[in-house]
């Protein structure tokens, strides 16, 4: 049901109570498509929502408008969770404005949408009565055509997917959801972490803006702005924290071993330590990954040589943390061959892909690691250790 | 001069083309853009080029 945010403000989004993973986000507790209603003399709608729930949908905004009378659909973003419904929506109201950048509007028409479009530019404003509504073009944030909507003298912003987050809190307070800032941080690294250049020019022009409430696309609304502000300055800049990420690839146990001899070395030098073998990562495993290698200061990550290269399942999680875009972490590479050496030097080219620079040669050992392999190992993590805490 | 290529949407700035939808003459460094010029394809922002290896 919609949920009235100030005067004339009305959040008439849906609750997707069964979503467990959005693309690629795990998301135990659901998530929102939000759509926003602003009713003055003119009635206007700032995106729509999947186009699955929209029976779902139709049925709360008619409670508060007549469809029929909605004259301005603001579209801030052409992807389908906020779009596909949109051809239905125009198809109950021939007359509505279609209102959205030269790019979004290029979007729609290549997706099949067809209506009276209304093409805004930055700084375009729009008078449904009392009420003004400013446009800023956001372009890739985190899309080429996303724009934000801003509600001028009440201050409120509508920024399109910045600041979400996947989460279902039914009176859509931030503020109420006790782990507000895991679930942001998650949503933050798969979607913004990989455009921080674009981000921390948005985050800029947000805080010359002053907004007194920001009103994502997915997840609750932000009351205490400057909160999800000063995190999400903190996720673009200073991420990291003195933590160690191991994150390897094992078959019959061996680089498993040497995991563990790395984590222990860490943990030695009071280093936090994290570790992950591919292996076990379901969807959302697969998502943290990105969390816990943007808030290490080191890496290391391990394989098993396979027909002379690196274990596949391996490649799917450093692919993946190329989108950290973190630069100036450290890393080392480790690993185990039967017939030929060479595994770590492959594996450094990973780890340089990701933007970590492997310090020193990697650890190989043939077959099974014997307890010397394992002791270098061990010293490899305390060294990786020390340098996290700025000890050596 | 190097091209420069957009990591995004593949874009390849061109110095000897400039970018003529954003005022940029023909002859402009890529490092000489000013640094609030984004891509004309999808607005990506500077920080987002790679520099061609040719």
């Amino acid at each position: 049901m919609p949920i009235k945010l100030s005067e004339g403000i009305y959040w008439i989004g849906i609750f997707d109570w069964k979503l467990r993973v959005f693309h690629g986000i795990a998301t135990p507790k659901g998530g929102t498509y939000n759509s926003y209603l602003i009713k003055d003399d003119e009635t206007a709608i700032i995106d729509a929502v999947y186009q699955p729930f929209f029976e779902e949908y139709l049925s709360n905004l008619s409670t508060l408008v007549d469809p029929t009378k909605i004259r301005y659909l603001i579209v801030n973003h052409a992807e389908p969770d906020h779009s596909s419904s949109i051809m239905r929506l125009v198809s109950l109201n021939r007359n509505m404005n279609i209102v959205c950048t030269a790019r979004c509007k290029e979007f729609l028409e290549h997706m099949g949408i067809q209506g009276h479009f209304m093409v805004v530019k930055e700084g375009d404003t729009l008078k449904v009565g009392r009420k003004t509504l400013r446009f800023m073009e956001a372009p890739m944030l985190h899309w080429p055509e996303v724009m934000w909507t801003f509600l001028e003298g009440e201050n409120i912003l509508f920024p399109c997917d910045m600041f979400g987050a996947q989460v279902i809190e039914s009176t859509m307070r931030a503020e109420a959801v006790g782990d507000i800032e895991t679930q942001a941080k998650k949503y933050y690294a798969f979607i913004f972490r990989p455009l921080v250049a674009a981000v921390l020019k948005g985050l800029e022009k947000v805080e010359k803006l002053a907004p007194t409430m920001i009103c994502p696309s997915h997840g609750p609304v932000w009351r205490d702005v400057a909160r999800i502000q000063r995190l999400w300055r903190e996720w673009s800049t200073k991420p990291e924290k003195g933590k160690v990420f191991i994150v390897y690839s094992s078959i019959w146990g061996d680089v498993d071993k040497m995991a563990r001899a790395i984590a222990d070395g860490v943990q030695s030098s009071g280093a936090q330590v994290v570790i992950k073998e591919v292996g076990d990562l379901n969807w959302s495993g697969w998502a943290d990954l990105l969390v816990d290698a943007m808030e290490s200061k080191a890496m290391a990550i391990g394989s098993p040589t396979v027909l002379g290269g690196i274990f596949p399942q391996l490649l799917y999680a450093t692919m993946l943390l190329r989108l950290v875009k973190a630069k100036g972490k450290i890393g080392i590479s480790f690993g185990a061959y039967g017939w030929g050496p060479g595994i770590t030097k492959k594996l450094d080219e990973e780890l340089k892909a990701m933007e970590v620079m492997p310090y020193r040669d990697g650890i190989e050992v043939r077959f099974i690691p014997t307890e010397k392999d394992l002791q270098l190992c061990r010293e490899a993590g305390k060294e990786l250790g020390e340098r996290v805490t700025g000890v050596s | 001069m190097d091209k420069w290529n957009c990591t995004v949407c593949g874009y390849v700035y061109n110095p000897e083309k400039g970018d003529e939808a954003s005022g940029i003459a023909p002859g402009i460094a890529f490092e000489d853009l000013p640094e609030d010029w984004t891509c004309p394809v999808c607005g990506a922002p500077k920080d987002m080029f790679e520099k061609v290896v040719e």
